[in-house]
């Protein structure tokens, strides 16, 4: 495919979209990270610009043919040559105007949420750092590129998770997420080195053209490089076996966990699954791979969820379920089913914790029983929003995730793997389930003191806030009612993405919808019998079966496997033995030999004490020696 | 190689720079001691102009050396004051320039004996400028010396840590070092068929055999290997880096264990090629062993310099393992990465230097909260460190990245292994920067000051140098390439 | 017969008959000092105008050329600076300051001669001559529990020695029959592969090494030096090694170089000696046993440039050997102005030197730098010309050795500085005053260690073309 020559203004515009952000970070936290406010006004106004410029580039390019590509070159070291560039085509437009909108509603949000926090200001330029990154990591034209600000999105990550440092779990989260998404990026270097090495470029165009790649690789190479690279997206993703550090990100601020590990940055390991979609389908081996962990991960997560009482645990589970189910759409052979439940699942999962974010703010806890009790359910808008998202995460027509979900449903069935599909419909069931036990929960809390709801617990909460906050919401929810119906022009629009395989059209299966929404049906019914009506005793029947129970609520002992194998194999193994080694071998060596020396010094010395006789013979016997050594030593 | 001679010499005024420093100092009174902060200053200060303008005029279309100065010195042994600088030393001298004004402005608080003090600093920066610019091996070794025999009395005066033994231990191994060094010099001018020490010269033709340059290279690679805390000749490295004084540390660990790896460029690659390619392997092993290593040790320490110590001991590891690739981006990383690490590795003594300044402590299990109590300071040591874990946009992630690259082609066992590193490489920094900075802040540290302006000032433009190489590497890279390409064109 | 060329040697001859005078007169110290410092002088200004002159006399016995002329102008400026040193000659009786003098003067005169002489029976004369005087000299000191035992140690060890050596001589003259070094320069190189031959030389040599104090004649050096009054431990240990060098020189050069077994011989003293010398010292807490021990060490790098037989080799020796007398002449003056009451100086008595008195601090730092051969330092430049003459003649381990030993006397000499600049002292002493000659002294020593480590040329020039008189 040929890259049609850009045009100057579009380039222009989305530069400036990107740097904006930076700027922004920039000047908040060199000058005005001390003045709140200001710093607040200057990022969400960079935000905003990106916004418009997003709208105006996905009107500009609805009709695009082929993909605009700028490069440049940033730096030359003998052979290589590393380049740097923008590349729009519809699937980077569609994320990029996905992120733009999330983070500019979310900054929005966090006026209200974030007030009176003493880190007010490097709350918001973190939050721009992070809007520059993972919009340029949208619109990356090179693979390197996009690992780039991979890294740099997960350093974002890193700050915002433990924002509130002081917390030991905080920081200890933070680290957390930064090391275990850095162990997938080690495996995404290698596999990019591989593939530089290989290739020469690392341009996506090339990547994802069959041709060139099949030309220069053999496929062996192929699918070990593209599993490396599907580390990096496992860890970004968080999805099995490296899904635990998502839910301890959730000891950020709430917005946070809106933007980045619902909505943007985790989605950003699918994101480059389906940028790099043609190449990974050149392996049949890393497409089953990528099915196989994306059910795996689904099962898991939504089974995690089932037992959680902490609200946002509940929808970060169910983001990495979501996270899963998007992969196996991917894994299936559509690229559009993807990324549609990206987009979808992006504004949905984005008013489901924003909604958390405000039940938290006013009752000042996580624990969903606590907040019915508390009266939640007084707050109507979150409460309405939640329903609204929930529907929309359990596919419930004519909610946006309804269609998405359909569609990986139908391309599961079509790809012929049926034990996938059935994993689909179950984790269906059971998302359907979980959320709705959320709500139920919230909605008819036992013992209900209805008691006017707490206000301001953490000193957040002051008038002005509220409408920041509700109003997004409400914009969120919109999205989530109207998306839907966009479906054939999204298709249409991201169907011209030139992924080097034409997008198989599924084969409409008209009993899925309904089949879907029956299963959907039963599943709220459950949720119903065992926590909405009046004698429900609001224990799941998962609860009633201790194993299972412990199981689940111990995240399958997943964290307690890691945590003890970083002990016993790192810390305590080969940290501690390199270290002994270090202080008794090396440096051991090398002070026995200082000092022994030493100690032969004072031999020496020792002759040369004592009488003067024995010096005498000593010298006599070394001149007889010496007279020996040079007559028959050679 | 062909060079013509400058119209002004810019390097020696350089040097004289140090000079009059130093002797400004000496001639100040003992008791003026700002005087004496304030004349160190500006002379570090002129050094730092100075180098920056030649960094910039270095003609790069022309590449191969300028500046170039000579003047026959001792003609019976073949030996000249023959001075000049190409894409490897620009580089080392601007680091040297920044590192120097840096760490003179950072211990503007200090008071005890402070005429000795910025007089044996500046003795040994002049030693350094001579050895970067040096093109001459008499000299080379000369100045190497010169750079190394003030670090005794600096780390046994004015350090804190076991000082006497860690400065002792420090002193007798970088000297064992250059103990090696001597010999090979003299082994390769004697063998050299032209009774000079004149770097060019030698490198003229095959003057020597395979076999002496095995032998040559080696004695080279570990003399200057023991200064470049190549494993296992590293354990100096901590114990010296926790018993010296913030300033030093800066200097050492940022400047001299440059000397080490330049001097394994200059004196072993330029004149012995064949014996690098013979002990290229060795060197990926030693490298490779290095980084994981160091990682690992790292882990486990105690005390926020060994800390920093022992990430030496990895970032130079990646060094080594750039020179032993024996490919241009491997040597372009290489050096590139020399200057990183300096630039960030001082950023980190210096920041280190100012929280022990305040708290009086360095063990890692007393501290805590800081980011509460000093958040301009441990602003500084986060992004040290997040220089050191190699995130994009901060100087060592292009020199880790070309690295790796050249090495993974090379070798690949050693690149996939010191790729893994990183992953562990996070964990090691952040747990440190975790255990200080972050956690509740601490009541016996409540009282303590945020970092004042004057004593921003350094670690402000060390932070802007690493920015601004992070997001602009082309600065550097151009300017090593030419040198390197000169290098391996000439085979 | 041209007197002219005797200057130096008759200027000392006169100083020591004044002082045979003197000595029998009522003693006055201040009187002998100045009388003894311009006599010193004298010689000096003697030797340095009769450098570049030569000539035989008394029919080719005694010969004067370049090579004899400088080693007598680095006597007499050594010479000078010892009787500079003694201007309160502490450790020897005020009443017998003449004597002290006296026997100053015959030895230079004696090792002076030593450097001319090219008759093996003057050889002899003037080494025995010279070795009495020092046994006298350490004698002198004034409290017997050292001057007794250490001077009959120590003459000892001499006698023996010599004992040796006249064995070795009488071997050689049997060999060969000749007495006269242009005679034997004649036969020996032909008969070098002859055990015998090289065995005489060897034994001949011993005398000389006793002098230079390399391993196995060394035993006197430690007890002689503590023992000797501290002036006279300067003298015997700067001094008398520049006589001994030019000597061995001239015996060494008589092999012309095609002698493998004696350098093999040569070879084996030189590393057991920098070995021996080196691990000793580290073992010291006494100032001039330690300078004792690294006497003996640098007699094995002086025998390093020597055995390699080369012009290169000779010239370094040379050059080390002016070295040498620079370097440990300047740690003798500081140590003869902290130890102000003659007293043997222990290292820890060092302590807080710097603040008692900077400049000898920052000299005798030069100086441990400089024997420990790190650049930029006169030291340094001696060591690199023996590397490269050994390196010309192959000897890579020779020189990875003698690096080895580098290392380890530098613990002992920063152990020795770190005393002088970080240990504090239990009292608090008074600074240490000098007068303005002193204090020039001082400067000028820095000033030669540093000047001539940074450029050498013009002394290295000289070196090489005096020892093209060698054959």
């Amino acid at each position: 495919m040929q890259p049609a020559t850009p045009l100057p203004n579009s380039l222009i515009v989305t530069a400036a979209a990107l740097l904006l952000p930076l700027l922004a970070f920039g000047v908040i936290m060199l000058a005005t990270r001390s003045r709140h406010r200001l710093s607040a006004a200057i990022s969400i106004g960079a935000a905003g610009l990106s916004l418009l410029a997003a709208v105006y580039l996905l009107v500009q390019h609805w009709q695009m043919q082929a993909p605009l590509i700028f490069q440049a070159v940033w730096m030359v070291s003998g052979q290589m040559t590393i380049p740097i560039g923008i590349m729009l085509d519809p699937i980077s437009l569609s994320m990029f105007a996905v992120v733009a909108t999330i983070s500019f509603l979310v900054q929005v949000y966090s006026l209200g949420y974030m007030a009176g926090d003493p880190g007010f200001g490097r709350y918001y330029g973190c939050m721009s750092l992070f809007a520059w990154a993972m919009l340029t990591l949208t619109v990356s034209s090179s693979l390197l590129q996009i690992y780039i600000f991979w890294e740099l999105v997960g350093l974002a990550s890193y700050l915002l998770i433990g924002f509130w440092f002081d917390k030991f779990s905080a920081s200890e989260a933070g680290k957390k997420a930064f090391v275990m998404t850095r162990t997938g990026d080690v495996a995404f270097l290698l596999g990019l080195v591989l593939l530089w090495l290989q290739l020469g470029t690392l341009d996506i165009p090339v990547l994802t053209d069959p041709a060139a790649v099949g030309a220069q690789l053999s496929p062996g190479m192929i699918t070990l490089t593209a599993l490396l690279i599907f580390g990096g997206i496992v860890g970004k993703s968080a999805q099995f076996p490296l899904l635990t550090w998502l839910p301890d990100a959730m000891e950020g601020p709430t917005p946070v966990s809106a933007l980045l590990h619902s909505a943007t940055m985790v989605a950003a390991g699918v994101y480059l699954f389906s940028r790099l979609f043609g190449f990974f389908s050149l392996s049949p081996t890393a497409m089953a791979v990528c099915l196989a962990i994306g059910t795996i991960s689904m099962l898991l997560a939504s089974t995690m969820a089932m037992v959680a009482r902490d609200i946002k645990q509940v929808w970060a589970y169910s983001t990495i379920s979501q996270l899963g189910f998007m992969l196996m759409g991917l894994g299936a052979g559509s690229l559009f089913a993807g990324a549609f439940h990206l987009i979808t699942h992006a504004g949905f999962k984005a008013l489901l914790f924003l909604c958390a974010g405000v039940f938290i703010h006013h009752c000042g806890t996580n624990d969903m029983f606590e907040i019915g009790r508390q009266g939640g359910r007084r707050l109507k808008s979150a409460v309405v929003c939640t329903i609204i998202g929930a529907g929309a995460l359990s596919g419930l027509p004519p909610l946006s995730g309804f269609f998405s979900k359909e569609m990986i449903l139908g391309h599961l069935l079509d790809s012929g793997h049926p034990v996938a599909f059935l994993a689909a419909a179950v984790g269906a069931f059971l998302t359907t389930y979980y959320s709705f036990r959320l709500i139920f929960i919230i909605l008819f809390p036992r013992d209900a003191g209805d008691a006017p709801p707490a206000e301001s617990h953490d000193g957040h909460h002051h008038a002005g806030g509220e409408y920041s906050m509700t109003t997004v919401l409400w914009c969120l929810a919109g999205v989530t009612v109207v998306l839907g119906f966009f479906q054939t022009p999204l298709h249409d629009f991201l169907a011209r993405t030139d992924t080097g395989v034409q997008a198989a059209t599924p084969a409409h299966h008209s009993w899925l919808p309904v089949a879907a929404c029956l299963l959907a049906a039963v599943a709220i019914l459950q949720a119903w019998f065992e926590y909405g009506r009046k004698k429900a005793r609001q224990i799941g029947w998962v609860e009633q079966i201790p194993f299972l129970a412990d199981l689940f609520g111990n995240r399958w002992y997943l964290d307690r496997l890691y945590r003890y194998l970083l002990d016993t194999l790192v810390y305590r193994g080969v940290s501690r033995l390199f270290t002994a080694n270090d202080r008794r071998v090396i440096d051991g060596a090398l002070d026995g030999l200082g000092r022994s020396t030493i100690g032969l010094g004072r031999v020496i010395d020792w002759v040369h004490g004592g009488m003067i006789q024995y010096r005498l013979m000593i010298m006599v016997a070394a001149v007889i020696g010496l007279i020996l050594f040079i007559g028959w030593g050679g | 190689m062909a060079y013509q001679l400058a119209d002004f010499p810019f390097l020696t005024t350089l040097l004289l720079c140090c000079v009059a420093g130093l002797l400004a100092i000496l001639a100040t009174p003992a008791k003026h001691t700002r005087a004496i902060k304030i004349v160190s200053a500006v002379f570090s200060g002129l050094t730092l102009v100075i180098s920056i303008y030649l960094f910039i005029a270095y003609d790069q279309q022309a590449g191969g050396y300028q500046f170039v100065e000579r003047v026959a010195w001792i003609p019976a042994l073949g030996i000249a004051y023959f001075n000049g600088v190409d894409g490897f030393a620009l580089p080392m001298l601007l680091l040297t320039g920044i590192v120097f004004f840096t760490a003179v402005l950072t211990c503007w608080e200090m008071e005890l004996r402070v005429k000795e003090f910025f007089a044996l600093i500046f003795l040994l920066v002049t030693g350094v400028f001579g050895l970067f610019m040096s093109l001459d091996l008499f000299f080379i070794f000369v100045w190497f010396d010169v750079s190394l025999f003030p670090m005794y009395l600096l780390i046994a005066i004015w350090g804190s840590t076991r000082k006497e033994y860690g400065a002792m231990k420090l002193t007798l191994y970088l000297l064992a070092g250059s103990a090696l060094i001597l010999p090979a010099i003299v082994y390769l001018v004697v063998h050299s068929g032209a009774m000079t020490f004149d770097l060019l010269v030698l490198m003229e033709g095959d003057r020597f055999t395979p076999a002496q340059q095995r032998i040559a290279f080696l004695l080279l690679y570990i003399g200057f290997g023991i200064l470049a805390g190549v494993f296992p000749f590293h354990t100096w490295s901590p114990v010296g880096h926790v018993a010296a004084p913030t300033a030093v540390s800066m200097i050492h660990a940022g400047v001299l264990m440059k000397i080490g790896a330049f001097g394994i460029l200059r004196v072993g690659i330029f004149l012995c090629p064949e014996g690098w390619q013979y002990w290229a392997p060795l060197m990926a092993v030693l490298a490779t062993c290095g980084i994981v290593y160091g990682t690992f040790v790292g882990l486990n320490q105690t005390d926020l310099k060994y800390v920093i110590g022992y990430s030496s001991v990895a970032h130079m590891g990646i060094v080594g393992l750039g020179l032993s690739t024996m490919t241009i981006d491997g040597l372009n990383g290489a050096v590139f990465q020399m200057f990183a690490h300096g630039i960030m590795t001082a950023l980190f003594f210096s920041s280190v230097g100012y929280i022990y300044d305040r708290t009086h402590t360095k063990a890692i299990a007393e501290l805590g909260g800081l980011s509460r109590i000093m958040p301009r300071a441990t602003t500084f040591f986060i992004l040290a460190a997040l220089t050191g874990i190699g995130v994009p946009c901060l100087a060592s992630f292009w020199g880790e990245l070309v690295v790796f690259m050249s090495c993974v082609r090379v070798y690949p066992v050693a690149g996939a292994l010191a790729i893994g590193a990183l992953a562990v490489g996070a964990l090691f920094m952040l747990r440190v920067v975790q255990k200080t900075c972050y956690g509740p802040p601490l009541k016996k540290f409540a009282g303590l000051k945020d970092i004042t302006a004057t004593l921003a000032v350094p670690r402000i433009i060390l932070a802007s140098v690493i920015v601004l190489f992070g997001l602009f590497p082309g600065l550097l890279f151009d300017m090593i390439n030419t040198a390197t390409m000169q290098l391996i064109g000439l085979r | 017969m041209n007197w002219i060329l005797l200057t130096p040697e008759l200027t000392l001859l006169l100083a020591a008959a004044l002082f045979l005078v003197l000595a029998c007169l009522k003693p006055d110290p201040r009187r002998d000092y100045q009388l003894a410092v311009t006599m010193a002088a004298f010689a000096v200004a003697a030797a340095t105008a009769c450098a570049t002159m030569s000539g035989d006399l008394f029919n080719h016995v005694y010969r004067v050329d370049l090579f004899s002329q400088v080693f007598k102008a680095l006597l007499a400026i050594g010479f000078f600076l010892v009787i500079f040193l003694c201007d309160d000659f502490q450790g020897v009786a005020p009443s017998h300051h003449g004597e002290g003098y006296f026997l100053l003067a015959v030895c230079t005169l004696s090792m002076m001669m030593l450097a001319s002489a090219v008759h093996l029976l003057a050889i002899v004369l003037a080494l025995e001559l010279s070795s009495y005087s020092l046994y006298i000299l350490v004698f002198l000191r004034q409290d017997h529990r050292w001057g007794m035992i250490t001077g009959l140690r120590y003459f000892l060890v001499g006698a023996s020695a010599s004992a040796i050596m006249l064995f070795g001589l009488a071997i050689i003259y049997g060999v060969t029959g000749a007495v006269h070094i242009d005679m034997l320069i004649q036969q020996l190189p032909a008969m070098m592969g002859h055990p015998m031959a090289v065995t005489g030389l060897l034994l001949t040599l011993a005398g000389f090494f006793f002098k230079l104090a390399v391993f196995p004649f060394h035993f006197w050096a430690p007890e002689a030096y503590q023992g000797a009054p501290n002036q006279v431990a300067a003298f015997i240990a700067a001094v008398s090694k520049v006589a001994a060098v030019a000597i061995l020189l001239r015996m060494i050069s008589m092999a012309q170089g095609n002698s493998d077994q004696l350098a093999r011989g040569l070879i084996a003293m030189a590393v057991i000696s920098m070995t021996v010398g080196n691990l000793a010292a580290i073992a010291q807490r006494d100032f001039k046993r330690l300078m004792a021990f690294s006497s003996v060490a640098h007699a094995g790098y002086l025998l390093l440039g020597m055995l390699c037989m080369t012009p290169a080799g000779y010239g370094a020796a040379m050059f080390y050997g002016g070295a040498v007398l620079i370097m440990k002449y300047t740690c003798f003056m500081v140590m003869v102005r902290v130890a102000d009451d003659g007293r043997n100086l222990q290292i820890d008595e060092l302590a807080g030197l710097h603040r008692r008195s900077p400049l000898l601090a920052l000299a005798l730092m030069m100086a441990l730098f400089s024997l420990a051969g790190i650049p930029p330092t006169i030291g340094f430049v001696g060591k690199l010309m023996i590397f490269v003459a050994a390196m010309q003649k192959g000897y890579l381990v020779l020189v990875l050795v003698a690096m080895a030993n580098v290392v380890v006397s530098l613990y002992y000499y920063l152990l020795v500085l770190k005393a002088a600049y970080l240990d504090e002292p239990a009292q608090v002493l008074p600074s240490i005053s000098l007068t303005m000659p002193a204090r020039l002294v001082a400067v000028a020593m820095i000033a030669l260690i540093v000047g001539l480590g940074f450029y050498p040329t013009t002394l290295l020039d000289l070196v090489q073309a005096a020892v093209l008189r060698l054959p």
